[in-house]
């Protein structure tokens, strides 16, 4: 196809869309009017012969169109719904956890110090032996029993500070059985008053260790129960 | 445009009424540029409704466009037939009734108003990727040059040399069919 006449079909086409008919269009280009005939007819023909989608194929792609568009809103409903609850879940363990961090700050800095030296009947005794039992049980497996030592200890200084003080309450304490007599034992430092109403535990030997709970009353220590929980130390003579 | 991008905004809530809207508004207009590119009228109402499925998934995967439709359908479209067509090359194409219906009417006695869609087929046939592109948004969206030029990325120049060259080569095959 030679440029100019490509330049004239080109023209052509714009004065068709433009409105103008074929006869119109052909009269201004009559050189070229055979060779442009066939292509303006087959452009207007082209622009009439609009095809349309059959009314039944436009009905169901509309049908089909929305029934997927609900499909997708119920599916987006079900995973904001489900997003929501996993969110909420994980909202309220984190409070939880974070509500119980902040308690244990709270405890460790303003209760702590003060409940080290608590005794048995003060507002603060459940935190001191709570922050024992907590460092007893995240304590390396080797410092245990040194830390089981120590409580022990606690527990007849604990008794000490009783008396000493004039507190009446329940108290336990561990120690060596030093001397029997028939209405009192001395454990450790502490002498233990023996009633019909003490159990008495094991056999009691001179030497042993004893678990005594007691009732500090009056100044004064009564058993009401007494555990030997180790037998005496049994010394075995060197071979002469 | 404003009302438009209303529409896209509840469409993107996947509100019935507004997709209702856009399917009436553009079925049409996308079958008819999707028939001049298959010219098959079971597989360009196929090919037509698979457009408006992808436009849901994208609304739920908010990759649909924010402010204008039109252009956003004809890029899907595009995809949609290119991927018939390469599935097409595939496999043997089963040979369907070409019944079209045609808004064809008025005294002239063209040789296009003369042919049927089986013989606008084979003659579309033999044109370029590119002219076919250029026939169908002319004719089957009604594009004017300017939106097709800028659909195509190409000047209105290219645009209208390649529509000349299309509908020559189409009024020469259908003239020897006649």
């Amino acid at each position: 196809m030679d440029s100019a006449l490509e330049n004239t079909i080109v023209d052509a086409l714009e004065a068709l869309d433009r409105g103008e008919n074929v006869e119109q269009i052909l009269d201004r280009f009559p050189q070229h009017a055979p060779a442009l005939r066939p292509i303006l007819e087959t452009a207007a023909g082209l622009a009439d012969l609009s095809p349309l989608p059959s009314t039944e194929a436009r009905s169901l792609s509309r049908q089909q169109f929305l029934a997927e568009a609900r499909r997708l809103r119920e599916e987006s409903f079900r995973e904001t719904s489900h997003h929501d609850g996993s969110t909420s879940l994980l909202r309220r363990f984190y409070y939880s956890f974070a509500s119980f961090a902040v308690l244990l700050v709270l405890l460790g800095v303003i209760l702590v110090p003060p409940s080290a030296g608590a005794i048995p009947g003060d507002i603060l005794y459940p935190v001191k032996r709570g922050v024992e039992t907590l460092r007893l049980y995240l304590a390396p497996q080797e410092e245990k029993e040194a830390l089981r030592g120590q409580y022990e200890e606690e527990r007849n200084h604990e008794v000490y500070e009783m008396i000493e003080v004039g507190r009446d309450g329940s108290a336990g304490y561990v120690g060596m059985l030093k001397a029997i007599q028939p209405h009192q034992w001395e454990i450790g430092n502490i002498t233990a008053l023996i009633n019909d109403s003490t159990v008495i535990r094991g056999e009691p030997e001179v030497g042993a260790r004893v678990e005594a709970h007691c009732l500090v009353k009056d100044r004064q220590v009564i058993a009401e129960s007494l555990t030997i929980i180790d037998p005496p130390m049994t010394l075995t003579p060197a071979n002469p | 445009m404003p009302d438009e991008i209303t529409l896209l905004a509840r469409a993107r809530a996947l509100e019935d009424e507004a997709l209702a809207e856009i399917h009436e508004t553009y079925y049409e207009p996308i079958f008819r540029y999707i028939v001049f590119r298959v010219s098959n009228q079971q597989i360009a109402e196929d090919l037509t409704s698979e457009v408006f499925v992808r436009l849901l998934s994208a609304l739920r995967d908010h990759t649909a466009p924010q402010n204008t439709l039109r252009g956003w359908l004809y890029g899907v479209a595009f995809r949609v037939v290119n991927d018939h067509h390469r599935k097409q090359y595939r496999r043997e194409e089963v040979k369907l009734t070409d019944t079209i219906a045609s808004n064809s009417h008025g005294p002239l006695e063209t040789v296009a108003q003369q042919m049927s869609w089986r013989e606008v087929r084979a003659a579309m046939s033999v044109l370029t990727e590119a002219q076919r592109e250029v026939i169908a948004l002319r004719f089957g969206q009604e594009m004017p040059i300017r939106d097709v030029a800028q659909l195509l990325g190409k000047t209105e120049g290219a645009v209208k040399q390649l529509q000349a060259r299309a509908i020559a080569s189409l009024a020469r095959i259908l003239k020897e069919m006649v």
